[in-house]
């Protein structure tokens, strides 16, 4: 039997991770002017929701727009269902699932739910930031201000956002300095964000983090060493922050394979700079 | 006169105007916190008449074909100017015309009811110079209420109630939660609680407080609809409707006298 999860709201979790007992899939096509969405619904008996129960179906983007809710029909009386908007970025877009009763009480949910893209397989770009073996997946977006930011929350995988139109991803694949000065601030940002915050208490993956960090800084994974970001007076302790500092240091400090050759990325960066300082010099 | 957009060259110029314009009310500031009086002082002689012949200029936007006449008068708040501009352009779709090249040309028509030395306290950029990025291109004084109106109707007067130079805490306050923004009963909802009919204008100090914990005003709503929207379905429901689930610490607000 299938193992059914409820809690504290009294809601049924439904299942939507991929597999055999998933309960909601959702397929997204990209076409030129529009996103074309195919949701198909087959809820599990074991919840037991009544046949007159409706379901709602959202897409949203993970920082920024949300559609209003589809409806696909009663727990009674559901199926395949297509949609289409043109509004919401497809590399963000999440949907989520809300079984309700006549009062509105929800009684089913499941968010974050990430659609497939069709004809691509679960390797779709969609789900680049939480399959692939990448340390920071990247993403353009037109939702940042600034040219990048750190798009982070429990359970999911941190993704480095560069702003859309300026060709960014493409320079911090190429640059060594952009790709320098932008791997420092965002690995001191979500080792900060890690060790700060509570509601990362208990996420797999930012263990997952620590460990791929850390062992790029040749460090011993010892959790039990990482210094607490608060002392008991509520202070930043000095330490955390040596400790973060540290751990960014032998994340760019350290040799990688780059262009089919062994690179450190701060030397070439330091020999980046007194070659320009050089250069100005010989002009001047 | 019908609404235009600017072309490239329009655009740019107008982005450079208003820059010019920026930078010589920060030079007058030299370093310290920007007055009013900076801002009178800063926009000099020179820069008005570069504006005006900013917008005298030729072949610097093109007409949007489908637009109504707009009728240029001075609009008492953000909600009639929006209101006005909405009519305007209503044979649109809103993402249609949500192009940095209108707001800006109407930033331009308009720039006397929206940059007033002397009451104005603020002069960021975004505010005359729409912006690509999602949140500060709400705070442009011509988009944000035009926005709002599109979006929530009647209820977007809690957002554009005021003066048309000033931007309104209400709407920064509320677009930057992604429920409320995108659910338009949430508008009504505020309508509802905060504000005074009478008065035609919000309720004081109901959008932030220095203490957030403050009973019944928006920051607190903010927190309770965040905790129905785990167990209760609000896109089905109306506003009396979850007015009603509010507990105790509202009912100041619910029983809004001012109706």
């Amino acid at each position: 039997m299938t193992q059914i999860i409820s809690n504290r709201t009294g809601r049924e979790k439904i299942i939507k991770a991929e597999g055999q007992n998933t309960e909601i899939v959702i397929l997204a096509k990209e076409n030129k002017e529009f996103i074309q969405i195919n949701a198909e619904v087959k809820l599990n008996k074991d919840h037991q929701f009544k046949d007159e129960y409706k379901i709602f179906l959202q897409a949203y983007e993970t920082s920024g727009n949300a559609k209003e809710p589809w409806n696909l029909g009663t727990v009674g009386k559901t199926g395949e269902y297509s949609f289409s908007f043109n509004d919401l970025n497809i590399e963000s877009l999440l949907f989520r699932l809300k079984i309700v009763d006549s009062k509105q009480i929800i009684k089913g949910y499941a968010d974050e739910i990430r659609p497939t893209l069709s004809g691509l397989g679960s390797n779709s770009k969609s789900n680049i930031g939480q399959n692939s073996n990448t340390l920071l997946p990247i993403r353009e977006s037109d939702k940042i201000r600034l040219p990048f930011a750190i798009e982070m929350s429990p359970y999911n995988k941190p993704i480095l956002l560069v702003k859309s139109k300026h060709h960014l991803k493409e320079k911090f694949k190429w640059d060594i300095s952009t790709k320098v000065f932008i791997y420092t601030s965002s690995i001191r940002q979500i080792l900060t964000n890690y060790l700060s915050d509570r509601n990362y208490s208990d996420c797999p993956v930012k263990k997952n983090f620590l460990d791929r960090v850390m062992s790029n800084a040749g460090m011993e994974a010892d959790f039990d060493e990482i210094p607490e970001y608060f002392d008991k007076n509520k202070n930043i302790n000095i330490e955390a922050v040596e400790w973060i500092e540290h751990i960014t240091a032998g994340c760019i400090d350290t040799p990688v394979q780059f262009k089919g050759r062994t690179v450190n990325y701060l030397k070439i960066f330091e020999e980046d700079c007194i070659r320009f300082n050089q250069e100005n010099t010989h002009e001047n | 006169m019908k609404i235009r957009k600017f072309n490239d060259e329009g655009h740019a110029a107008w982005k450079s105007f208003y820059n010019e314009v920026f930078l010589k009310i920060k030079e007058v500031a030299n370093g310290s916190k920007i007055s009013t009086g900076d801002i009178q002082n800063g926009y000099t002689d020179d820069l008005k008449k570069k504006y005006i012949n900013l917008k005298n200029s030729k072949n610097l936007s093109e007409e949007l074909v489908d637009s109504k006449d707009f009728e240029i008068k001075g609009f008492k708040n953000s909600y009639e100017l929006g209101l006005s501009i909405n009519k305007c352009l209503s044979s649109y779709e809103f993402i249609k015309i949500d192009k940095n090249e209108i707001w800006d040309w109407l930033s331009m028509i308009l720039f006397d009811q929206i940059f007033v030395p002397g009451k104005i306290r603020g002069c960021a950029i975004y505010r005359y110079v729409a912006q690509d990025d999602f949140f500060s291109s709400f705070r442009h004084l011509i988009r944000g209420p035009c926005y709002s109106i599109n979006k929530y109707g009647k209820n977007a007067k809690i957002f554009t109630y005021t003066k048309t130079f000033r931007q309104n805490d209400w709407l920064e306050q509320y677009i930057k939660v992604t429920a409320f923004r995108e659910m338009k009963v949430l508008a009504e909802v505020c309508m509802e609680l905060y504000y005074d009919f009478k008065k035609d204008e919000a309720i004081a100090g109901t959008s932030k407080s220095s203490d957030s914990d403050k009973p019944g005003i928006f920051p607190r709503l903010r927190n309770k609809v965040s905790q129905f929207n785990k167990v209760k379905f609000i896109w089905g429901m109306n506003a009396d409707e979850i007015i009603n689930m509010l507990p105790k610490e509202f009912n100041k607000y619910k029983n809004n006298i001012t109706k």
